[in-house]
């Protein structure tokens, strides 16, 4: 595991040296012409995940599911920007080294941003971007990387951005973003907040035709958040409300069209009980997708952070045959700096229900988290 | 001119009652909190339970008039990168790993007994109308009304220095009635050339003994761009 969290970390600076020769490392804060920040954090993890023998996708374990696995993996954020912000470079690295020897370096971020003018932003590079207000699902994310329901706020920062020329427009309390990206698509945003009301139009344009959606969200009182999404056979709906005692707790119904229905899901039951040879199981998994396999989900999720524990509850049901998921996470703050954290996330549901299909019966992680 | 004379000094001396005067005053003591038109400022807060066990974090805030402010986390480590963007009574946060800013209410906390607004916001005169003033002894006590139901707290209690018209003390109620938290204004110094509020302690009084104590320094002049206050633009600058 050390080994692998020291790859991770050198794959890591190997990146970082690249870029450090070419950028002012200027610290002075009265004197500097640029500012420069640089954090990040590293982490190092194993997950206990023993095998759902009883699983029509992995009778017997015959998929070989490890019982114990490690990772280790390094991210930085790098960013230099002009103190008359004319400019601005930004770099998100990262290193990710997995138990049995797959390395891999990436630059999840890397763009210029400039302002020629002081209501318009030119972003060149490879750019994160997140549309939509839902918490675990977006469906107007038309140009954002794919968002895992049961890890909504991607603790290992392993999204990776697409590459894209982007311009924002501030006119008039509008704000207007158009979007070339690498795939020869077009995509643009227009928001604004009417009245209270954070209210965006989305629309994407390539090859497979057009999409369009429409998302928003509004505070009402001192606590309480609503938002919802809507776009072509997907919408969202949802609420957040953080208690006196710091206690939040966010709720969302999600249709999702592209899910299957009834008819579909017996279909995929009826393949799955009937594989028994490698070519009919390698189909059956390669049909089943977690938390694809209906069309309608719940997701409710329970934080609270007290003295140095912070303490997480996710659970997201399958509406149509009430199998859920259900995710804790408790994180034990020993510094300012270093955390200890546990998640446990358990399967549960009727026989031939979509979470009794998961080939493991549950996945237990144990890791630390170090930032910089 | 006699008569003039009298009725200015009648003016300064008798106690003031009206709105008007009570917003008057209001406006007086925010000076201490917001003295600069377009800023930025450093506010180290410290979270201290009643088992005696604190925690620290960091803040630079950056505002453009009275109502519009930018609050870049930088410590601990795990929240650099984090920025929130307070327009009024809206509130949205960046973090690094959302990659987008997010609605949040003002009940959510950046750390301890501290609100998001209590960090953020820096003026009463843009969310409360001073509804009356009274007397209690050396200073003057202004009656705060929220202006929009929704904001966090519907009543506020402001003592201020009779002399100075500093704030000496807020006591903030909720809907039903219920005092729920004090700030005490502890010092005051001069920073940019002007007498401002350098710590104010907060008291949780639902939670006896939870307090937190904010700090302020390094406040200067700075030519924050109109964009910055934006949605769209927080996390990108």
């Amino acid at each position: 595991m050390v080994k692998s969290l020291l790859v991770a970390v050198v794959l890591l600076s190997a990146g970082w040296t690249l870029r450090a020769d070419v950028v002012p490392r200027t610290i002075d804060p009265a004197a500097r012409p640029v500012t420069f920040k640089f954090f990040g954090s590293g982490g190092a993890e194993w997950q206990f995940t023993p095998a759902n023998a009883a699983s029509a996708l992995n009778p017997g374990n015959v998929g070989s599911v490890p019982y114990r696995t490690g990772s280790a993996d390094a991210v930085a954020f790098f960013d230099v920007t002009s103190d008359s912000r004319t400019w601005k470079l930004h770099l998100k690295l990262r290193g990710d080294a997995a138990e049995g020897g797959d390395q891999r370096a990436d630059a999840g971020e890397a763009y210029l941003q400039l302002n020629p003018r002081p209501w318009l932003d030119i972003t060149v590079g490879r750019v994160i971007e997140k549309w939509g207000t839902g918490y675990a699902w977006n469906p107007t994310a038309f140009i954002s990387p794919r968002k895992n329901p049961a890890d909504p706020a991607d603790r290992r920062s392993a999204n990776r951005g697409v590459d894209m020329i982007r311009a924002d427009l501030f006119v008039r309390n509008t704000n207007v973003s158009l979007y070339a990206l690498d795939d020869g698509a077009f995509a643009a945003r227009v928001y604004r907040l009417i009245a209270g009301t954070d209210v965006s139009l989305h629309v994407r344009r390539d090859g497979d035709g057009i999409q369009q959606g429409i998302s928003v969200a509004r505070v009402f009182g001192d606590a309480l958040e609503l938002h919802g999404e809507i776009a072509r056979r997907h919408s969202l709906i949802g609420g957040q409300y953080t208690f006196r005692t710091n206690v939040n707790v966010v709720a969302e119904l999600y249709h999702g069209g592209d899910g299957l229905d009834a008819n579909g899901f017996r279909a995929f039951r009826q393949a799955a009980g009937a594989a028994h040879d490698e070519l009919s199981l390698r189909a059956a998994n390669a049909a089943f997708t977690l938390l694809s396999m209906a069309r309608n989900y719940a997701f409710v999720r329970v934080a609270l952070s007290h003295d140095k524990f912070d303490t997480e509850v996710i659970v997201i049901t399958n509406l149509r045959d009430g199998s859920l998921l259900a995710r804790m996470t408790l994180t034990r703050r020993l510094r300012a700096n270093i955390s200890l954290y546990v998640i446990d996330t358990e399967f549960a549901g009727p026989r031939a229900s979509e979470l009794s299909y998961v080939q493991v019966r549950r996945v237990t992680t144990a890791g630390t988290r170090f930032y910089f | 001119m006699k008569l003039f004379l009298i009725v200015a000094v009648l003016s300064i001396t008798l106690p003031l009652r009206g709105a008007d005067d009570a917003t008057s005053v209001l406006a007086r003591a925010d000076v201490f909190r917001n003295p600069i038109e377009s800023f930025s400022v450093d506010v180290d807060l410290t979270s201290f339970t009643p088992d005696g066990k604190s925690e620290r974090s960091r803040f630079r805030v950056f505002g453009k008039g009275s109502d519009r402010s930018v609050v870049e986390f930088t410590f601990p480590q795990s929240d650099k990168g984090k920025y929130l963007l307070m327009l009024r009574d809206a509130m949205w946060i960046y973090m690094p790993t959302a990659s987008r800013p997010i609605r949040i209410s003002p009940m959510q906390r950046l750390m301890g007994q501290a609100s998001n607004g209590d960090v953020a916001r820096t003026s009463f005169l843009v969310d409360y109308d001073a509804k009356s003033v009274a007397d209690d002894g050396d200073a003057f006590v202004v009656e705060l009304v929220a202006k929009d139901p929704a904001v966090a707290y519907n009543r506020v209690r402001l003592w201020i220095d009779k002399t100075s018209y500093e704030p000496r003390r807020a006591d903030f109620y909720v809907v039903s009635g219920k005092l729920i938290k004090r700030a005490t204004y502890r010092q005051f110094g001069t920073m940019a050339g002007r007498r401002v509020v350098t710590e104010i302690e907060i008291d949780d009084l639902l939670r006896a003994g939870n307090r937190t104590v904010m700090h302020y320094s390094n406040l200067m002049p700075r030519a924050n761009a109109e964009t910055m206050f934006t949605k769209d633009a927080l996390g990108k600058w």
